[in-house]
This record gives C-alpha cells, sequence and structure tokens, in this order.
C-alpha cells in the first residue's frame, strides 16, 4: 500500500466530508427559515413560496450528493455524520428540542423527497393546524402524514428517561412522558392455567378425552370421529349452503357496503354528535345530566354558528325548541347570549363572506330576550353594513315589546349606536317611539338625524310626520333635503306652509340650487293646483334693475315646479310665458315647454 | 405527471390488473383455452397489462412479506380486491415464485399459455418453480418471465418471529396505558391519548404488516382485567375488519381508537357490578346498561368536540345498540348505526363470548361464538360485515385448539383468506398422536387434503393457555 496515496484519499474523503456537512448545515438553516416563513405569510405569498422553493432545491442538491440526510437528534443539536449541523438553545424555537421531547432521536431524508412532502413535515413541526396537545405530538402526526421519504427512529414514551441522560429538564415534561416501562408492563398477565401448560398435561388430558383413548374402549371414541369425513358445522347446517356460497361477498355486498363507506365518509360528524346527544336527552332523568347533555348541545351549536354553519344550527335550535323539556331549551338559548360567544360571533362576521348572512337572521331571532343588550352592544364592532343590518332586523324583532332597553341606548356616546338604535325603533315602526325619538332629534350628528328621518317616515304617524317637518330648518342641507323628500314620499300635505316660508324667506338665497329645486318640486307635488296663481306670479314677475338674477332664479324654479305639476292648467300658464314680451320669461317658459314636450314624446 | 402521482395511478390500476389476474387464473382452471370466458379473461388482463407497462418497458409484479407490489408500488388492498390479492399470494408461493414479469413483446396467446402453464403446476408438483420455468421454457414463452422468492424461509421466519415479539410487546404496552387513561378518567384527571395513539399506529402498521400475530393474541386473557384486556382485543379485531374494508392508515387508527375505549363509561360502574361472578339481577342489568351513555359523558368531559372524539363518542354510544337498535340503551327514535359502531357491535360480542369474564361463567370455544352470531345476523349484526369479520378469524379462529384427523392437536394460527377454504386454516401442531406436546411444524390445511379439521376443543375445559401460542418468549 502506498502511504502517500492512503493519505491524499483520506484527506479526499475529509473535504468531501466537510463539504456534506457544510451542505446539510445549509440545508437545515433553510428549513429553519422556511419554517419562520410559513409562520409568517399567508399560504398564497410568494415570499413563502420563494422560501420553500429554496428549501426544496437545497434538499435536492444534497439528496441527489450525497444520498440519505441522516440526522442524529439530540436535546439542542442535529448531528450529520457525527457534526453539529444545527444548534438551536432557545426551545420554543428548536427542531431538535421538539423532536428530542417527543422521543425522536433520528430522521433521515430520502431521495424521492418533494415540495409537498417538505412542506407536510414544516406543518408537523408547527403543531399541526387545529390540533389538540394532549392527543398529538410530533410521532403521532409523522405517522399520520405517512411519508414516503422522510423516516424517523422513535424511543418509546418519547423523551426522558433515556440511558444518555439527555432528557433532562423540560424534556419529559409536557410531552411524550418520559415515563420507562413500567413494572405492570413487564408483567405479561400469569392467564388461567399457565402452571398447569409448562408440565404439558392439560395437553395430554385434552388429547385423551378428545380422541377417548383414556376410556376402555380405547380408540372406538377416536375411530368414531375420526371416521367421519364430513364434518358437521354448525354455520352450514345454519344456512344448508357451502362455506364459500355463505362467506364469499356477492357484488352486490361490496356495493353496498362500499357506498355506506362513502356515505360515512362525507358525514358531518357534529351533527352525529348532536344526534346521539339529543337521543340521550329523550331517555335522561337526572337534572344534572341533563343540563350536562344541553351544556354539550349549546357548545355544538356556538361551534357551527361561528364557523357559518347556520343552516344546520337552526335545525339545531329548532329540534331544542321542540323537545319536551321547554324550560332546558330556554336555558339554551340563555347561554346564546353570552360575551364571549358573542364576541366570538363578531370576529367571524368581520372576518369571512357574509354569502349565507341572512339565515343567521332566522337564528338571532331565535334568541330570547336577554340577548338584547349584548345583541346591541356587539353592533358596535361589527364592521360589516350587512351584519350589521342583520342584528339590527332581529334586535326590531327580539325588542318589539322590549322598547326601554333600547331607548336606553339612544343616549349612547358612539353616535352609530345611536343610528343603529333609531333604525331599529324605525323598523319595530311603533308611534311610541316617536316621542323617545324627540329627545334625540338634534343629535350632533347629521347622519343620526337622517336615519330619525328615515325612521319617522317608517312610523307615519301624524306625530312623526309633524316632526319630519320640523327638519325642514334642519342645519345641515342634506338632513333638510331628506326629510323634504320624505314628506313628498309621504304626500304630508300640511308642510307646505312651511316650504312657503322657507321659499319666501331670505335665507332661501342662500340655499344650494339642488336644496331650491327639491323645495319647488315639494311644493309641485304636495301644493298641486292651490299653488298655480302663486308660481303664475312668481313666474311672471317683473324684473328690476337690481335684483334681476334672483328674479330669474326665481321664474327657472317656477317654470321647473309647473313643468313638473304637468297639468293643462301648468302647460297653459307657460305658454302664457312663452308669449310674453319679457325676454327673459319668454325663454324660460319656451325651454321649459320644449322639455315638457320631451318628456311626453 | 409527476412521479408520485403516475406511482398512484399505478397503485390503483394494480387493483384491477390482480382482480383480472385472479380472474383469468380461476377461469383457466375449470375451462380450456377456447372457451369464451377464458377468450374474455384473457382480453381483460392483456388491457389491464398495456395500461402498466411503463412508457413501453416491462413491468413486475412482485410479491413481498404478504404484499403484491407492482414494481415498487404497493397495491392498495381493499374489499374489492382482498380476495384476489390475497388468493394470488398464496398461488405464487405454492409455486415459490417470488415475481413474475411482463415484457410488452408478450402477446395474448402467450398470456393464455402462461396461465395454463401455472394452473398445471399446482399442489401436485414437487417442484413447482421449476417445472413452471420448464414448461415456460419449452412453450417458448418470453414475454412472461418469473423468478423465485428470495430467502423465502429464512425471511419468513425473521418475519414472524420480529412480529411476535413487537406484538406481544405491543399488547401488553396498550393493555397497560389503556388502564392508566381509564384509572385516570376515573379520577377526573386530564387525559391526554397520544400515547394511545402512538400504540394504535403500531398496532395498524403490524396489522398492515402481518395481521395473524396480532389476533392470536386476541387470546390472551387476564380475568382481573377483563375490560382493559377486552378493550386491546376489541381494537384488534376491529383494525382486521377495517383493514378488509379497505380504510387508510388514519380511519385504521380512529377505529382503534374508538374501539380501544369502547367501554370507558364503564369506569362509572360499581366494582361489585362488574366482577359479579353470577347472573346479574334487572338491577344491576340497568346499572350495566349505563355505559354506553356514561362513556359519552366521559369522553365528552375528557376530549371535547374534536373529531376523533366524537368517533370515539359515537362508537361508545352505539356498541350495543344493535344493527337493529334491538340492543341499549333503547332510543325515542331511530338512528343509523355507524360502521364503526357496527364494527365494534361484532368484535365486542365475538371477544365477550370468548372471555371468561370471570370463573363461573363459560365462554363459548370461539368457532361456536361465530355460529351463535351467525344466527343474529341482520338482527344484532350487520350480516355484509360479521360476513367479513368470519372471512378475517376464519371459522377456526386464531387460537382455536382442534382436534386433527391424524389423532394430533392442533391451534390455529392464521385465518385462511379464502371463503373456499374458510375450514381450512392455517394450524401449528402442538401433539403428537399420542398427546405428547410437541413444537410441531406449521401446516397450512388448504395444502394439505389429507388433513382436516375434526372438531373444536373447548381450551378452558383442560386448561390448555392458547396464549402462549402467540405471546413471543422474550425472556
Amino acid at each position: 500500500m502506498n502511504p502517500i496515496k492512503e493519505e491524499t484519499k483520506d484527506s479526499a474523503d475529509d473535504l468531501e466530508k466537510k463539504v456534506s456537512v457544510k451542505m446539510a448545515a445549509d440545508v437545515l438553516q433553510s428549513l429553519s427559515k422556511a419554517i419562520k416563513a410559513l409562520k409568517l405569510y399567508p399560504d398564497n405569498s410568494p415570499v413563502k413560496h420563494k422560501f420553500i422553493s429554496d428549501l426544496t432545491g437545497k434538499f435536492t442538491k444534497f439528496l441527489e450528493e450525497y444520498g440519505d440526510l441522516a440526522l442524529t437528534v439530540k436535546q439542542f443539536d442535529m448531528l450529520y455524520q457525527g457534526e453539529v449541523v444545527y444548534t438551536q438553545t432557545v426551545k420554543e424555537e428548536s427542531i431538535a428540542f421538539r423532536f428530542f421531547g417527543d422521543g425522536i432521536r433520528e430522521v433521515v431524508f430520502s431521495e424521492k423527497l418533494d415540495e409537498q412532502e417538505i412542506l407536510n413535515f414544516i406543518n408537523v413541526i408547527q403543531g399541526g393546524k387545529g390540533r389538540d396537545v394532549e392527543d398529538d405530538d410530533i410521532v403521532t402526526m409523522m405517522w399520520e402524514k405517512d411519508f414516503k421519504n422522510i423516516r424517523y427512529v422513535v424511543i418509546e414514551d418519547g423523551g426522558g428517561g433515556e440511558e444518555e441522560g439527555e432528557g433532562g429538564e423540560g424534556v419529559g415534561g409536557g410531552r411524550g412522558g418520559g415515563e420507562s416501562e413500567s413494572e405492570k408492563e413487564k408483567q405479561q398477565p400469569e392467564t388461567t392455567a399457565s402452571a398447569a401448560v409448562r408440565s404439558g398435561e392439560p395437553l395430554k388430558n385434552a388429547h385423551k378425552a378428545e380422541t377417548g383413548q383414556n376410556q376402555a374402549q380405547a380408540g372406538t371414541q377416536a375411530e368414531t370421529i375420526l371416521k367421519s369425513t364430513a364434518v358437521e358445522f354448525e354455520i352450514e347446517q345454519i344456512y344448508g349452503k357451502p362455506f364459500d356460497e355463505i362467506f364469499t361477498l356477492t357484488t352486490e355486498e361490496i356495493e353496498k357496503i362500499k357506498q355506506e363507506m362513502d356515505r360515512e365518509a362525507k358525514v358531518d360528524l357534529v351533527l352525529e354528535l348532536l344526534d346521539i346527544l339529543f337521543l340521550i336527552l329523550e331517555v335522561e332523568e337526572s337534572a344534572d345530566s341533563y343540563s350536562e347533555m344541553m351544556t354539550y348541545i349549546v357548545k355544538a351549536v356556538k361551534t357551527m354558528i361561528v364557523s357559518g354553519d347556520y343552516k344546520n344550527a337552526i335545525a339545531v335550535l329548532t329540534r331544542i325548541k321542540d323537545i319536551s323539556n321547554a324550560e332546558a331549551a330556554i336555558g339554551v338559548t340563555d347561554a346564546l347570549e353570552d360575551e364571549e360567544f358573542l364576541q366570538q360571533l363578531t370576529q367571524s362576521l368581520n372576518m369571512n363572506k357574509t354569502d349565507n348572512i341572512d339565515e343567521l337572521f332566522t337564528i338571532l331571532t331565535m334568541f330570547n330576550k336577554k340577548s338584547i343588550i349584548p345583541l346591541t352592544n356587539m353592533l358596535a364592532s361589527l364592521e360589516q353594513m350587512k351584519s350589521r343590518r342583520i342584528v339590527c332586523d332581529a334586535l326590531a324583532v327580539l325588542a318589539k315589546d322590549n322598547l326601554d332597553t333600547l331607548l336606553k341606548r339612544l343616549q349612547d356616546d358612539n353616535w352609530f349606536m345611536v343610528r343603529n338604535i333609531v333604525y331599529v325603533l324605525g323598523r319595530i315602526g311603533d308611534t311610541k317611539v316617536t316621542n323617545h325619538l324627540k329627545r334625540v332629534k338634534d343629535h350632533r350628528e347629521p347622519r343620526v338625524r337622517k336615519e330619525i328621518i328615515h325612521t319617522l317616515s317608517e312610523i307615519k304617524s301624524d306625530d312623526a310626520k309633524n316632526l319630519l317637518v320640523s327638519y325642514l330648518n334642519d342645519s345641515d342641507n342634506t338632513v333638510r333635503v331628506s326629510a323634504l323628500k320624505r314628506l313628498v314620499s309621504m304626500e304630508h300635505r300640511n308642510a307646505v306652509p312651511n316650504i312657503l316660508n322657507i321659499i319666501s324667506s331670505e335665507t332661501f338665497e342662500t340655499k344650494e340650487n339642488y336644496e331650491k329645486r327639491e323645495l319647488f318640486e315639494a311644493l309641485a307635488v304636495l301644493g298641486y293646483k292651490e299653488q298655480l296663481p302663486y308660481l303664475k306670479e312668481l313666474l311672471m314677475k317683473k324684473s328690476r334693475l337690481f335684483g334681476r338674477s334672483k328674479v330669474d332664479e326665481l321664474r327657472i324654479l317656477s317654470a321647473y315646479a309647473l313643468r313638473k305639476m304637468n297639468i293643462p292648467e301648468a302647460m297653459d300658464i307657460m305658454r302664457e310665458g312663452a308669449a310674453s314680451s319679457d325676454k327673459a320669461v319668454k325663454k324660460i317658459c319656451e325651454d321649459a315647454l320644449k322639455d315638457a314636450g320631451k318628456a311626453n314624446i | 405527471m409527476t412521479s408520485r402521482l403516475f406511482e398512484e395511478k399505478r397503485g390503483g390500476i394494480g387493483k384491477d390488473f390482480t382482480n383480472n389476474l385472479y380472474k383469468l387464473f380461476r377461469t383457466a382452471q375449470i375451462h380450456d383455452s377456447n372457451n369464451v370466458a377464458t377468450i374474455s379473461a384473457v382480453e381483460k388482463t392483456t388491457e389491464s397489462i398495456k395500461t402498466l407497462l411503463n412508457n413501453g418497458g416491462p413491468f413486475s409484479l412482485r410479491l413481498y412479506q404478504e404484499h403484491l407490489f407492482i414494481d415498487d408500488v404497493k397495491i392498495r388492498v381493499d374489499i374489492e380486491n382482498f380476495l384476489s390479492c390475497m388468493s394470488l399470494i398464496n398461488e405464487m408461493k405454492k409455486r415459490f415464485i417470488g415475481t413474475i414479469t411482463f415484457s410488452p413483446h408478450k402477446t395474448s396467446d402467450e398470456l393464455s399459455r402462461f396461465i395454463y402453464a401455472f394452473v398445471s403446476v399446482g399442489m401436485k408438483s414437487a417442484e413447482p418453480f421449476q417445472d413452471l420455468t420448464h414448461k415456460l421454457s419449452s412453450q417458448g414463452i418470453t414475454g412472461i418471465t418469473v423468478s423465485r422468492i428470495e430467502d423465502k424461509e429464512e425471511d419468513a421466519i425473521h418475519v414472524i418471529q420480529d412480529s411476535k415479539e413487537m406484538a406481544t410487546h405491543l399488547y401488553f404496552k396498550t393493555l397497560s396505558v389503556v388502564s392508566d387513561i381509564m384509572d385516570s378518567a376515573k379520577l377526573k384527571n386530564a387525559v391526554g391519548i397520544k400515547k394511545a395513539k402512538r400504540l394504535v399506529h403500531s398496532m395498524v402498521d403490524l396489522m398492515v404488516k402481518e395481521e395473524s400475530t396480532l389476533l392470536g393474541l386476541t387470546t390472551l386473557r387476564a380475568y382481573d382485567e377483563y375490560t382493559y384486556n377486552h378493550s386491546v382485543n376489541v381494537s384488534i379485531l376491529s383494525i382486521a375488519i377495517g383493514q378488509r374494508l379497505g380504510y387508510n392508515r388514519t380511519e385504521l387508527s380512529d377505529l382503534g381508537m374508538a374501539t380501544l375505549f369502547h367501554d370507558i363509561g364503564k369506569i362509572d360502574l360499581p366494582i361489585e357490578v362488574l366482577n359479579k361472578p353470577s347472573e346479574f339481577t334487572p338491577e344491576e342489568w340497568q346499572i350495566m346498561r349505563t355505559h354506553p351513555i356514561n362513556g359519552v359523558k366521559t369522553l365528552l368531559r375528557l376530549k371535547g368536540l374534536q373529531e376523533q372524539a366524537i368517533r370515539m363518542i359515537m362508537t361508545s354510544f352505539e356498541h350495543h345498540l344493535n344493527y337493529d337498535l334491538s340492543g341499549y340503551p333503547k332510543l325515542a327514535s331511530a338512528r343509523r348505526v355507524s360502521l364503526f359502531g357496527r364494527i365494534t357491535t361484532i368484535c365486542d360480542c365475538y371477544d365477550a363470548l370468548t372471555s371468561a369474564r370471570v370463573y363461573n361463567r363459560t365462554p363459548f370455544i370461539p368457532d361456536k361464538a361465530l355460529s351463535f352470531m351467525m344466527k343474529k345476523s341482520d338482527t344484532a349484526f350487520d350480516s355484509i360485515l360479521l360476513k367479513i369479520f368470519v372471512n378475517v378469524v376464519g371459522i377456526y379462529p386464531v387460537g382455536t385448539i382442534v382436534l386433527l384427523n391424524t389423532n394430533e392437536l392442533a391451534v390455529v394460527i392464521r385465518a385462511n383468506a379464502n371463503p373456499v377454504n374458510i375450514h381450512k386454516p392455517c394450524i401449528k401442531l402442538i401433539t403428537d398422536t399420542n398427546g405428547n406436546e410437541v413444537d410441531g411444524e406449521t401446516i397450512d390445511l388448504s395444502w394439505e387434503p389429507r388433513i382436516s379439521i375434526v372438531q373444536s376443543l373447548d381450551h378452558r375445559k383442560y386448561g390448555i393457555d392458547v396464549s402462549k401460542y402467540f405471546v413471543a418468549n422474550t425472556s
């Protein structure tokens, strides 16, 4: 053997080892980064994709060049070929610690490892989505993933109690137990006749008895048995058919059981559980047990509602209402009003699409009166208008005979709360509400005042209409116009004097054009023929040197109102104007007639 | 198509292929090569071979540790192809064939000639593998080749011995963990089930690898720990049914967990009732009948509303309902019993019937227990699942002591998967013809037409501990 060649070979091997160890460390660093990235970025993030893609590339390169990546797991480290390639002493972040704690002592990645397996592996390290730490650990999750290209070596009971003594503080603690085989396990139960068996006597006795060799007429019984070549089987006797006919599954049977399996795979487990709980309720006699079952039913219903499964929640709540124990049913709906649940529901409504939200209305109306306050509170946190509307509509049903609870909230500091309450009051439509609305009539927020206008228009009582008229003098023009429109749609003719007052007031000139137009239109609709002379007077009014523009504006608005009336008498007035020597009147009336003509066409 | 998808597709097609190949084999046993049925079977098999040819290259049907593979892809076994796979495995083993390779150049005519050559070297041949290769060569069949099982005996012995040791350890470990969990539940302590889950996972793995070893351990009886013993047995038997149904490993794990804790409701029952040596009074029956609902409450308290917990709850509630709801608890309105519930009912009843819970109750011997249960097919038990159960355990279930027509005593160690041979299990001789205990050979009765079972014996009557044939001697 050439010592120089050997030495060269050794150093070449050392170099290769160094390179492979460095590459392994690189893979683990990428793995560590990818785990962090997966926590931070959403599923569709390109950044996340890049981390995974880099990691897959590094794994592939390593596995192609060096074959299996076999890592020895220590408490905080991972070793490749005896060299540390990963260290992390912060328990919460350490991959090694998680593996070690659950009893994994070696992890081997092999050549066909692909991106999906890597993602699943990371998911396992992260603890699995929605997994209970009491029921799962890395080992159970790795098993369920059924990795084709990731193998692992695990010690029994996971963590702790290992001969190397590294399972110290924290390792065996919460995860994996760390218990060594108990004495109980070591003692395999001494069964019925173990001692006798060891002697071999029982077999001898059995043989003698069954073959008849212990009897004087030795052989007789055995011969009788042995001669019977056609053995009588009870099962064959039952069916009178050969075994293969009895036990071979027919095509129909295979099909039937497959259908059952398919059906079961699609079954809603929560509904199955609820069915069982209801069946138990039907036979339960103890009050405590009854209430315990109800608690679980409520829990399930809450889960359904929060997850948006309104349809099934309705079915369950209906079933609760149908059961004989009405008191318990009330208890269930009482339980639905708790703040924590409603907070969860609020979060869910804020985060998710509200496609089937109308069903939520049905659910909320199944709540009892006590839920009025928490539901009202909920309004403050709901971000989507559609959700708020549903809750308000439900409150209108629940609070119909319980107005006091709602009315108190009219003094709320949040203007949007007051607006929602006003909306609810409007949906209730009770005439008594008007008096309470008067208290907030002048609320500082125009949007609240507008909601009051809307509510008053829903109530439609004289009192409500009169209150509505008062908004014609509101400080905000959008509020005034809103009130005006409602009065028009309600055909509240008593508002005409107020409108005439506004038109003839000094402040009229300062109003926006659109408001002026709305006022004249209201006058036309509500005042009708009675206002023809007034409108004619305005139309024909002589202009003076000063104030011509003001007069012209009133002429135009009058023509607009007359045209809106669209009756022969109004047309006659405009035709008269069209023949006027006053060029301005002539032009306004001609234009108005032209418009009216177009409209008539 | 990615390699993973391609492999999965091959596994699926492999299922059709084994079904067609087995049908062809059965047809060739009955008809000649010109028969319409044979021609049709050859055509169908040829079609499945075409779809399996890998980019025009050859592929192999490989037998490895009781499983069939298409090249390296394991063929998934479920209720539709279980029989054909098991039968093909048996037929390949009989001829010592480890691999059958199909070349793209193979013709339909070659397939037909191959199958008749295969059939003709059945059990009568002393050297079936040599005979077959000779026949293939003399008939000029080159498109289909066979190779021998490698290290058959040594491999098989190791697998069985390893499985036996693993199974024994697993059994006692599970017994211990179940007892710990149930004791904790009784004391209303927080209960984590991950230890049990790990063990059920191991049971599933072992069952997939070697079914009969674990099944054999269900013969273990420890009267003072009946509930725990029974729970583990029911879990094992259920996993075996689930495997036959084609459940995937996660479903098998769910089933194993649900059945392992199906009797958790018994923790609240008075011990004097549970262990009462004589018949129950009506009042005691009433107490006993509360345990399915007690189980629901216990599991709800312990595990809440998670998916696996719900399956456990359903199983606890349903396991005494019976298929036709004639059992208990009595329901005010009808309910469809889940498959898990139905499977548990069967396994629970079988294990209870064959167990001596207390000394004064006489248990049934396994085949009598099955006869008893068959009478309740379609009433207490789902008839299809009961059929599958009998297919799993056999007419003479694993652990049955039988008297042979040779005057020897034997213990059943493996059921025969083929319903035709369901009464011809694999046995191990335990005495000679004079009744002297022997560590006898293992015989597959379906291969030995001269040996048959005369009757089954009640091992308890003679104080024979059957479990010793299944528990590995780890000392």
